[in-house]
């Protein structure tokens, strides 16, 4: 019974914060290329505005074009089950590293796919891309939780989390593991330098192109995916490498705490997010393979921290 | 015993209905494969009951023709035997449909008889319990199988394949038989595996090594590991497609099978450096071979390719446990062996299906060509969904039987972090991300194959056209090895289980509640019922939310934009097109040769005609195999000089063997 209400409240947040992430952001891009900016809740009117609208679509899709979608929101949605908000062990029983890797690939294999069922050249080159890109990002990500995971000999995430008494990103390895999983985060999430998230033009869009032949309450289910997705991965970095203000008992006032560690935790994602994208010009696609191989090397650096015992 | 003797003895019948019925009869052929269906139903029921913990023991005195036999059920054997029968049935009821479009261009009697005999010969493999009687049923196995290969060998580059097959098994077969007798002759006692171990073990350094090594490359060969593969891709699609299905999804692993057989049984002497050796062609093999598939075009050559690199996560899983077994570790070790062997068998699955699937694809289409298909999930929409159901198994997409074995592959690596050196603990954990570029390369391969052979506009007429005939009893072959994977990835623990029971060291380790977990970890692992019914709740709240577009008008269906001009076919991205950033990503290992030429315009002012080719060179085959031909055909030119020369040079030829060797025998 707890665990059901506890799942309720997690769904509930979920879908809440996750738009208010995306707004925030936003937000903070406006403010700081100069411009006003959406309002913060400005995702929820465009869901609304969406879910209301006819579908358009393309007569040369097939089956997969309607399920994408629906299999991408339950696989992301399962996966964001997964990562502790505020108490890191509620979901013991299904919080498995790798487990949660290849959760994360469902929604790109079946995304890539709705790419590639409209017939369209702009479907068919972005996955094409997509899967180029997530080919390098895979073990960019695995291998930057890896180097926490196998010194706590677990790769249970709620186990990683708790496991260590130091703050991962104050030591050497866990600073480099780090920046190695933002670099991963960042493209996953198809943000500069990796994708633009803003523009349809069909040099740079990778995310944007798969998505094309969306429209209505299709478009508004595969945004909600991607927002989830995003305070998902911007969670995991957090509550992995700064795990400030965790509960590990039930108390109020040190929930309240954690709350506040968690709305301070979003809002220092969304900066430093908003700076990336502000500052950094995107990279040409063939560049993207540097980009990871600079992830992949500060992972290797942290493992070689981990493995000399230092 | 008496499920074994029934097997083969169905496998009889439909050699005999092969041998003596009539060619054009339909009645016959149908006849004939679901004999063979039934022979592999009785073959499975052997390997169910192996795995689940059965053993017995048959003596068979053969005289003049294999001498003392044995034939040995246990539980190594029981998990191929349920691989063989299991994909073996798949395979026969699909064959039923899939002969009809091939009416006209096939010598029917010869496939019923090869298959049965390859069918057999299979399970004379698993159950063989003496070298003698072992290597007779895989050379038996050998040539069915290259039977099966020449079926359709009207042209001349189908019949260089059969050769290349043919030489390559057969210097395979060659390398075993020394591996595999040698010890057994200098132990003295029998031919039986024991006495094969006991023999090893007398062996000093160098022997050993000689006696591994040659055991590597002989089932290495048959497996496809790297560099002995370039068979693999060459045979396996050229036969008829359930037949490459039996190929890349059972006597590939007849290979595995003979690694584990002799390599992890108790009482064999290993060493560190074997481990590593394995380790390095796992890899190898593992990240080529699916570089390799994302490169290809056509259909059956990438599921090929692709079955390379799942030999080499099997051959990483095994390098692995041998590597913990030297330093101790056997718990670990054994649990190595079995995400090995579970890795095997689930492959045996979804390979299975996939070929079976690109049967149904090239029997509608004429064409294999995956750069000329397209929209065929709208003429064979139920065989697009189980390549489908194969597409995400073979990606390791959570909750399906791939992932189930990759999830296991992945822990037995990284538990080697616990082993002392630091080359392990920077190795190792590399070791796992290649894992990961490989299992996202297979990805980004399988969404391509899917993606052009079944969604967007048909890129010629057969393949939008209608389904083949016995399309109907081809799903119905499908069906049984689409349900192993789901059922496999949801309770893994029912193959997991006796696995790890088999190994001594880990049979008592407790299991833990989770289905998918580390025996010996009970506080971590995958509940893949709950992963699966979290999937379905989530589904279930898409649908509610989609569902609320009551007040939304109906979808409006219309031609996909295209910036104004009407679509055509060629418009959409080709397999060959989808590859290309993997392809410039991996230039380095792939070693792309490209070729663009301008012919010059046709007339003034307008554009010039250009050509445009692109290479993959394959290392091995290029670096290795080429320069290796060409020095034995060059040596064997210089002797027949010798030896075609004057009567002189041959009588001073003679004289100098006659010195040299009561020189020999003198220093002795």
């Amino acid at each position: 019974m707890n665990t059901l209400v506890l799942l309720f409240v997690k769904l509930t947040g979920l879908l809440l914060l996750a738009p208010i992430l995306q707004g925030m952001i936003k937000r903070l891009k406006g403010t700081i290329q100069g411009r006003q900016g959406p309002g913060v809740f400005q995702p929820f009117r465009d869901v609304k505005k969406l879910l209301a609208k006819r579908r358009v679509i393309s007569r040369e899709t097939s089956w997969v074009f309607g399920i994408a979608p629906i299999v991408a929101f339950a696989a992301v949605l399962t996966a964001s089950l997964m990562v502790p908000w505020i108490d890191p062990t509620p979901w013991n029983y299904m919080s498995d590293l790798l487990l949660f890797v290849y959760l994360l690939a469902i929604p790109r294999f079946m995304m890539a796919l709705a790419g590639l069922d409209a017939s369209g050249s702009f479907g068919g080159m972005s996955s094409s891309r997509e899967m180029a890109v997530s080919a390098l990002a895979e073990p960019a990500l695995l291998l930057a939780l890896l180097t926490l995971a196998l010194p706590a000999r677990s790769l249970n995430l709620q186990n990683l989390i708790g496991g260590s008494d130091a703050v991962p990103i104050f030591t050497p390895a866990g600073l480099l593991a780090g920046v190695a999983f933002f670099v991963v985060v960042v493209a996953e999430l198809g943000r500069i330098p990796v994708d633009n998230p803003d523009t349809h033009l069909e040099l740079t869009m990778i995310h944007e192109g798969m998505v094309l032949e969306y429209s209505g309450p299709q478009l508004a289910l595969i945004h909600l995916t991607y927002w989830i997705k995003q305070v998902t991965l911007v969670l995991l970095l957090m509550n992995v490498f700064a795990p400030f203000g965790l509960v590990f008992a039930i108390d109020a006032a040190a929930g309240l705490v954690a709350v506040g560690w968690l709305l301070a935790k979003l809002a220092m994602a969304a900066i430093a997010l908003a700076l990336t994208e502000t500052l950094l010009a995107k990279l040409r696609l063939f560049q993207m393979m540097d980009l990871m191989g600079l992830s992949l090397v500060l992972s290797i650096t942290a493992l070689l921290f981990v493995a000399t015992g230092s | 015993m008496t499920l074994l003797a029934l097997g083969w003895l169905f496998f009889f019948i439909s050699f005999v209905t092969g041998a003596f019925g009539h060619d054009t009869a339909v009645g016959w052929r149908r006849f004939g494969c679901r004999m063979a269906a039934t022979g592999s139903a009785f073959i499975l029921a052997l390997g169910v009951t192996g795995l689940a913990g059965a053993e017995w023991r048959f003596a068979w005195d053969i005289p003049a023709v294999l001498g003392p036999s044995t034939f040995v059920l246990d539980r190594l054997s029981g998990l191929f035997l349920t691989m063989l029968g299991g994909v073996g049935v798949a395979a026969s009821i699909f064959s039923e449909g899939y002969l009809e479009h091939l009416e006209k261009r096939w010598n029917f009697h010869w496939m019923p008889i090869c298959q049965a005999l390859f069918l057999g010969s299979m399970a004379g493999v698993f159950v063989a319990g003496t070298i003698p009687t072992f290597l007779f049923f895989w050379e038996l196995m050998a040539l069915s199988s290259f039977g099966l290969v020449m079926l359709d060998s009207l042209t001349e580059s189908r019949r260089r394949t059969g050769f290349i097959y043919l030489a390559m098994t057969h210097v395979g077969t060659a390398f075993l038989t020394l591996a595999l007798l040698w010890p057994c002759a200098r132990s003295g006692s029998g031919w039986a595996i024991t006495d094969w171990v006991s023999g090893l073990a007398g062996f000093g350094g160098w022997e050993r090594i000689v006696v591994i090594a040659c055991l590597l490359i002989g089932f290495g060969t048959k497996a496809g590991m790297m560099p002995f593969h370039v068979w693999l891709p060459r045979a396996h699609p050229q036969a008829p497609s359930h037949v490459s299905a039996l190929m890349s999804g059972v006597m590939v692993k007849t290979g595995i099978y003979g690694l584990f057989r002799f390599l992890t049984g108790s009482g064999v002497v290993l060493h560190a450096e074997l481990g590593w050796v394995l380790l390095g062609i796992g890899f190898v093999s593992m990240l080529l071979g699916v570089l390799y598939a994302c490169n290809e075009h056509h259909l059956k050559t990438l599921l090929a390719y692709s079955s390379i690199e799942n030999v080499g996560i099997v051959l990483l899983a095994l390098g692995m446990g041998i590597l913990l077994r030297t330093w101790g570790h056997e718990a670990d070790a054994a649990l190595a062996f079995s995400a090995g062997l579970f890795h095997a068998f689930n492959h045996a699955f979804f390979k299975g299906l996939l070929f079976m699937s690109a049967g149904a694809v090239q029997a509608t289409s004429h064409d294999g060509n995956m750069d000329e298909l397209g929209g065929m999930a709208r003429t064979i929409p139920a065989a697009s969904m189980l390549f489908f159901v194969g597409a995400l198994a073979i990606s390791c997409l959570p909750p399906l039987n791939g992932f189930a074995g990759e999830w296991l592959v992945y822990r037995s690596v990284l538990s080697g972090f616990a082993l002392p050196g630091l080359a392990s603990k920077i190795v190792l954990p590399l070791m796992a991300a290649g894992l990961a570029l490989a299992g996202a390369l297979a990805a980004g391969c399988f969404v391509k194959a899917f993606g052009t052979i079944f969604l967007g506009k048909p890129r010629s007429h057969a393949a939008g056209h209608q389904a083949a005939p016995g399309m109907k009893r081809m799903i119905a072959g499908m069906m049984l090895p689409a349900v192993a994977c789901v059922v496999f990835g949801v309770f893994p623990e029912i193959v997991i289980k006796p696995l790890t029971t088999m190994f001594e060291a880990s049979r008592g380790l407790p299991y833990g509640p989770y289905a998918l977990s580390w025996p010996g970890r009970p506080d971590e692992g995958v509940q893949p019922l709950l992963v699966l019914s979290c999937l379905a709740a989530g589904i279930l709240m898409a649908w509610w939310i989609l569902g609320r577009r009551g007040r939304a008008p109906a979808a409006a269906v219309v031609e996909t934009w295209n910036c104004g001009t009407p679509l055509t076919p060629r418009m959409a991205y080709t397999a060959s097109a989808f590859a290309e950033p993997v392809k410039v990503n991996f230039a380095w290992l792939l070693q792309l040769r490209r070729d663009l030429r301008d012919h010059g315009p046709l007339a003034p002012l307008l554009p010039s005609r250009m050509t445009y080719r692109l290479e993959t060179v394959h290392l091995f085959v290029d670096y290795l195999y080429k320069p290796l031909l060409r020095g034995i055909l060059a040596l064997s030119h210089g002797v027949q000089k010798l030896q075609a020369g004057s009567l002189n040079a041959y009588l001073a030829l003679l004289f100098a063997v006659i010195v040299g060797l009561l020189i020999m025998g003198g220093i002795r």
